[in-house]
């Protein structure tokens, strides 16, 4: 998961802040989209027919 | 659990190359999946899926089950640790999903070998398992190049825990 290297010496050094980052805030938003997306496909049987 | 330079670095392309490994495996089974389910040849189309079941066990399992291992390694044995960046703990959710989802549709990928196989064969007997690979395969690809993203850019954010094990360390 990690790299190699002093994280203290990473950008993300400066980020001590106690308020969620907004790029993690957009990519559980993305994620969640995606996830409903997925389950509706399936659940409409637009993927996915046949495998029973 | 600090690991030495040497073993950090060796973690380190452990890591690398499997992770990359498993990234270009799953490029080539979408490609298999495509041709599959588009190809008017049926034989191509036998080819790929039988293929595919082999690439599947043989080849991603194995490349998604050590990137997994070897990232927890290499997290857990420097300063970085599991959870105390964001860009880490959501990149470990991202790997979990993906091998734990990859297991789970190995069932279907077994599946249409399996028919494959079989010499009484018809390309339409696979029905929307055809288009189901596909969107594995995309989605595999989408998760896998967000995490290579994230490694590559390192986006900055302390979680929570990480903040109060910062705060331990300037304190002790």
């Amino acid at each position: 998961m990690a790299d190699a290297g002093d994280p203290q010496s990473a950008r993300t050094t400066p980020s001590v802040q106690s308020r969620r980052p907004r790029w993690v805030t957009a990519f559980i938003v993305a994620a969640v989209v995606i996830i409903a997306l997925v389950v509706v496909a399936h659940l409409t049987g637009v993927m996915g027919a046949g495998m029973h | 659990m600090a690991l030495s330079p040497r073993a950090r670095k060796a973690a380190l392309l452990v890591h690398v190359t499997t992770s990359v490994g498993w990234l270009g495996t799953v490029a080539g089974f979408l490609v298999l999946a495509v041709t599959g389910a588009t190809s008017g040849d049926p034989e191509l189309a036998r080819a790929c899926y039988t293929v595919m079941g082999v690439v599947g066990w043989a080849a991603i399992v194995p490349a998604a089950l050590a990137s997994l291992a070897s990232g927890v390694v290499s997290s857990l044995g420097t300063p970085w640790g599991l959870f105390r960046y964001y860009w880490i703990t959501i990149k470990l959710a991202i790997t979990v999903i993906a091998t734990a989802g990859l297991l789970v549709h190995m069932q279907p990928i077994s599946h249409v070998a399996a028919l494959a196989a079989n010499p009484a064969w018809d390309a339409s007997s696979a029905g929307g398992l055809r288009s189901l690979l596909i969107l594995q395969s995309v989605l595999a690809l989408l998760a896998l190049v967000t995490a290579i993203t994230l490694s590559l850019y390192k986006p900055p954010g302390r979680t929570h825990y990480g903040i109060r094990r910062l705060a331990q360390q300037r304190t002790s």
